[in-house]
């Protein structure tokens, strides 16, 4: 599976674009991050992809398919979307129903999920490790748990592609983790993901490729050697940023991890903390 | 020679302070003066101070005497004691000095916010013609003793017998309790009447008093038979319903009084000042209707006319009664009033009486008025099957055919036997507290014992000839016994 | 495992087999209920009379009451419950707010306006209830053509619009009660608006019949869609569903259910706010449950209140008084200890 997006437009208040010219190719098990700041157009970008929002100009081709020249329904067969904000459920769905809802795109109006549809939503329960919440509601979950929840719901899509919008943002440190873990998983089992972040350092740790966007378009799409260097991030994010290269604490060779220069200015910790490196 | 120049003028100075002293006594004391007591309420010694000081002023023959007093009792000590004039801040107090026969007359001459004043001379005055001067000087400047607090009342009121002298100083009012018990003053003359009551109206067109009217409610008017038979109602402005009312246009026409049912009406016009008699027309019972005509005819003044019309409904009453009145409640034929889908039924105390006046028996004996709304409640229909009324009035013929073609009603007795009848419609339905009513009354007792009474169309005829004025012709009767006349609503 | 995503089937039965036999136990209760005195066994041969062909002979007046007064207000307790109580379910679970009824859109409003206009030039029961459909339908188009004026066609606008529509048919009728004869006519348009079942006859139904069954149908076909569009808007385009087309379908299912509802029985309130919750707590949110228990418990809900209306005093109590009036403590008693079936 391939998706190709070229040149995309979309503005939702006329004369204020918020996407200008956005182009993209991602391969199946590619994970895609698209870093970039507050406002830059990575979550319209999203929505634009899954259809819940209709670019003004430029096309989105899935293995050469047109957008537009498929339904809805057979979009949401190929295009799983895991939005940003917790859903905001006013009702206490029971997790296993919850996960069930992905199956839409497979069943007619009038028709109700049949015994392979909750199988199928179970095992997306499994994949994402959560299969014991299947009988607890959602709204008493936790963060972290209602994420994969969420993720599984999207893969009961049977989606070739997954869209996330900053997947980790509300997750304490261990949920984050687990939660990449999985989406590597799940690219490595053939799945395009795309997935937008506030993070660079998981940017950097995770991802194949980076698309680094500022106003509306990407300034860089590469490797992580290739987009993330000072000079970009400055450009994006408007913030003095060093790269550094620390030796791997785990084996051989070096990782790279990017300190916003203004952290090491201000922290009186690191400065003690090279004191006692002298001393 | 020098000791007498000297004696003479100290004698003289005496003489002239002493003539001087007794000039001053003489003229404090007044002792040839005719003496004129006057009792009147502590709170108004300044006022009555005021007036002595000036009526003394200009009558050298007279000298008040003022003596106040604090209560009924205090005034009761001081009258025992004698005394020319009486002034008080209650009606009551007056009233019953007037029943007493203590006082034959009274004038109302001031206020003191909502407190007013009355003055009357004792009927055992010595000095009747005085006092009555006294009086006169009260009425003939307000200016004297006006003030910001005490108001005149101008022109005054006088009440009952008012003597000669003061007639002209008077407008004459007459004294009327309505059927709360409000005393209310009323012109004794009324040429301007405003009625908010649509019972009200239509009596006073029976009593052949409708150019009494300047102000009507807004029923009245569109009642379809009242429109051929007095066409000039249509001409007379409409003011309002009930506890509605137009108070603009009200004030604007200057009624003399006003009828109305609902005591709201009372309160706001008392702030205006334009008397207001309240009869509840639509609680009463036909006696009491009976008393209820009387009281309106004498509000407007036309007694007569009043007494005519009563004295025709009690024949008719009384004739019901005479049969009817000893009939035991398991000999009566039991009688349902069906309004609106046929479910809903008139509940009022009217129309409850209408049936045992007429020797029947009230279906929905049981159910009463609804407190506050009109006499409608709403019954469902095992009820009616239930009760399995001999007889149903319809409202209309509206209400008839909807029975009449509805399969559930044809279990019901009334039905089966083809007793379903229209309820007769002259100027107003003939079962609302108006004189119609006791035409409804007679109308029923002849369906219901044809063999002891009789009501024919002469019957009817007699009716509106006597009380409105009008001959119906054969046609416009048959209108009127099917219920075709209609209150059209305005406008639709 | 495949039997086990159900839950425990025993107790889907039993839930199954509850919500069959409620209304159905306060259906058969309603026929033998009455001011009119039936005995039981009476009662009993009647009904027999009627099912299988056997021929008895029973009194005149009992057999008029069974078959043509109570038995047309059972089916009618029944439909206009379960139109109310279904509608109250889905509009909560469209507009995903828990204090929303299907009188929102101002269908009420405009039902009541029309049947006060009946009533004032006719009083004809078919031409009442007719212009009272009418009106309750076109006050939701209304409402729906004024929201589609603005840019921000969504939910709010919609909500916004049928109150205003709402609030201007109310103060039409307002009008209408002012121009209103104050001794017939008035008091029967008010009567009206109280509601009551007291005139329902097999003509009535008849009428009602067809708006109300057909849109039941189709919403209980299309009940899982509901739990989509309960998650919101985006997220239901991102599953591929069509939600402006879902929403003008529920909508116009609710509005026709509703309308010929309230033009059978008047403006009933609190059976579509109340019994959906009830039924919240008793089976939960989801409305593949959720909308055969709405049907169910409302049609029980309303032939138990008719049957208090009719029997508790010798006039009628107005329904709408009632539903309230019984609703509200039992639905206090119910949030007492139990989970409230929302976050």
């Amino acid at each position: 599976m391939e998706v190709k997006i070229s040149d995309l437009h979309f503005s939702f208040t006329p004369g204020r674009e918020v996407l200008r010219g956005v182009s993209l190719e991602v391969r199946s098990g590619e994970i895609f991050c698209i870093l970039g700041p507050n406002g830059c157009g990575k979550t319209t970008l999203l929505k634009s992809i899954c259809g819940i929002l209709r670019p003004e100009r430029g096309s989105i081709f899935f293995d050469g398919l047109e957008a537009n020249s498929i339904s809805m329904i057979e979009r949401a067969k190929i295009v799983g979307y895991v939005p940003q904000e917790q859903y905001r459920l006013v009702f206490p769905y029971r997790v296993l129903d919850f996960v069930t809802m992905g199956r839409a795109p497979y069943l007619s109006i009038f028709s109700t999920p049949s015994e392979r549809d909750y199988e199928i939503a179970e095992e997306a329960l499994k994949e994402v490790n959560a299969y014991h919440l299947k009988d607890r509601s959602y709204t008493e979950l936790s963060g972290g748990e209602k994420q994969l929840v969420s993720i599984a719901k999207a893969l009961a899509q049977q989606p070739k592609v997954l869209l996330l919008d900053e997947p980790t943002s509300h997750l304490d440190l261990k949920n984050q983790i687990m939660v990449l873990r999985i989406l590597s998983k799940l690219a490595e089992e053939g799945l395009i993901i795309i997935m937008t972040t506030h993070f660079p350092m998981h940017a950097l740790l995770h991802s194949s490729r980076i698309g680094l966007m500022a106003d509306g378009r990407f300034i860089a799409v590469g490797t992580a050697e290739e987009v993330m260097t000072e000079d970009f991030l400055r450009k994006a994010y408007d913030v003095d940023i060093r790269i550094l290269s620390v030796k791997n604490p785990t084996g051989d060779g070096y990782i790279r991890i990017c300190v916003p220069v203004e952290a090491i200015h201000a922290s009186r910790v690191i400065r003690r903390f090279g004191e006692e490196a002298e001393g | 020679m020098e000791i007498d120049a000297v004696m003479k003028g100290r004698t003289l100075a005496i003489t002239l302070i002493i003539l001087l002293i007794t000039a001053g006594l003489l003229a404090y004391f007044r002792p040839w003066a005719v003496r004129i007591s006057v009792l009147y309420p502590r709170d108004l010694s300044d006022v009555l101070e005021k007036i002595k000081a000036e009526f003394e002023g200009g009558n050298w023959l007279f000298s008040v005497e003022l003596k106040s007093y604090s209560d009924v009792k205090d005034l009761e000590t001081l009258l025992a004691r004698g005394a020319d004039i009486i002034i008080a801040d209650k009606f009551e107090v007056i009233r019953d000095l007037h029943e007493g026969g203590c006082i034959r007359w009274a004038v109302k001459f001031a206020n003191r916010s909502i407190t007013y004043y009355y003055a009357s001379v004792v009927e055992s005055s010595v000095h009747p013609q005085q006092s009555l001067s006294f009086i006169r000087f009260i009425l003939e400047n307000p200016d004297v003793w006006g003030g910001l607090n005490f108001t005149p009342l101008i022109p005054a009121e006088g009440f009952w017998k008012i003597p000669g002298e003061l007639k002209h100083h008077l407008a004459k009012f007459k004294v009327i309790v309505d059927w709360f018990n409000r005393t209310v003053f009323i012109p004794e003359k009324v040429s301007r009447v405003v009625s908010l009551v649509p019972v009200i109206t239509i009596s006073i067109i029976e009593m052949k008093s409708a150019d009494l009217l300047v102000g009507v409610d807004r029923i009245t008017p569109t009642s379809e038979f009242l429109r051929i038979i007095y066409p000039k109602i249509k001409k007379i402005p409409v003011v309002g319903l009930l506890a509605e009312f137009d108070e603009e246009t009200i004030v604007g026409l200057r009624p003399d009084v006003i009828l109305a049912s609902h005591t709201t009406v009372a309160e706001r016009f008392g702030e205006l000042g334009i008397p207001v008699v309240i009869i509840p027309m639509g609680d009463l019972s036909y006696s009491q209707i009976l008393e209820a005509i009387r009281l309106i005819g004498e509000v407007i003044g036309r007694e007569e006319e009043a007494e005519e019309l009563v004295s025709y409904c009690k024949g008719i009453m009384d004739e019901l009664l005479n049969v009817t009145s000893g009939l035991l409640r398991n000999e009566r034929p039991k009688v349902y009033i069906a309004m609106g889908d046929g479910l809903k039924t008139h509940v009022s105390a009217l129309s409850k009486d209408a049936i045992w006046l007429a020797g029947g028996l009230d279906a929905a004996e049981n159910i009463s008025r609804p407190s506050g709304g009109p006499p409608i409640a709403a019954v469902s229909m095992e009820s009616v099957l239930k009760w399995n009324p001999d007889v149903i009035i319809a409202w209309s013929p509206k209400v008839k055919s909807i029975i009449l073609s509805d399969p559930r009603w044809m279990a019901v007795k009334a039905v089966r036997d083809g007793r379903v009848y229209v309820l007769p419609r002259g100027v107003r339905e003939w079962i609302i507290p108006e004189a119609e009513a006791f035409l409804g009354a007679k109308w029923l007792a002849a369906k219901l014992y044809p063999d002891k009474f009789s009501f024919s169309k002469s019957d009817i005829k007699e009716f509106y000839v006597k009380f409105l004025g009008y001959e119906p012709s054969d046609e416009q009767i048959n209108r009127i016994l099917s219920g075709k006349y209609v209150t059209k609503i305005p406008g639709v | 495992m495949s039997r086990r995503y159900l839950g425990f089937k025993g107790r889907e039965i039993l839930e199954a087999s509850l919500l069959i036999f409620i209304p159905l136990i306060a259906f058969l209760a309603s026929l033998f209920i009455g001011r009119y005195n039936i005995p039981s066994y009476l009662a009993l041969r009647i009904l027999i009379s009627k099912i299988l062909p056997i021929q008895t002979t029973v009194p005149r007046e009992a057999e008029i009451i069974m078959i043509h007064v109570r038995l047309p207000r059972a089916l009618a307790s029944i439909l206009v419950g379960s139109a109310l109580a279904l509608s109250g379910t889905t509009f909560q679970g469209l507009f995903r707010n828990p204090l929303v009824s299907a009188q929102i859109l101002g269908v009420a409003s405009g039902a009541g306006f029309g049947a006060a206009l009946g009533l004032l030039i006719s009083g004809d029961p078919v031409v009442v209830q007719g212009l009272s459909f009418i009106f309750g339908v076109a006050a939701v188009v209304m409402a729906y053509g004024i929201s589609r004026t603005y840019r921000e066609a969504s939910m709010l606008t919609l909500v916004l619009a049928g109150i205003a529509v709402g609030a201007f048919f109310s103060a039409l009728t307002s009008l209408l009660k002012y121009v209103a004869d104050p001794y017939e006519r008035l008091p029967s348009i008010v009567f009206w608006l109280m509601g009551s079942l007291s005139a329902v006859s097999f003509k009535e139904i008849s009428l009602g019949f067809i708006p109300i069954i057909v849109p039941c149908l189709i919403l209980v076909a299309a009940r899982w869609r509901l739990n989509i569009l309960s998650l919101g808007e985006e997220e239901a385009k991102a599953l591929g569903i069509n939600v402006e087309k879902m929403r003008m379908l529920i909508i116009g299912c609710c509005t026709l259910m509703t309308s010929a509802a309230v033009s059978m029985a008047g403006v009933v309130g609190w059976v579509g706010l109340v019994v959906p919750h009830i039924c919240r707590m008793l089976v939960g949110p989801d409305h593949k449950v959720l909308i055969p228990a709405s049907i169910s418990i409302g049609a029980a809900y309303l032939l138990i209140v008719d049957c208090i209306a009719r029997t508790v005093a010798p006039f009628e109590m107005p329904l709408g008084v009632l539903t309230s009036v019984i609703g509200a403590p039992f639905f206090f008693y119910l949030l007492r200890g139990r989970v409230s079936g929302w976050r």
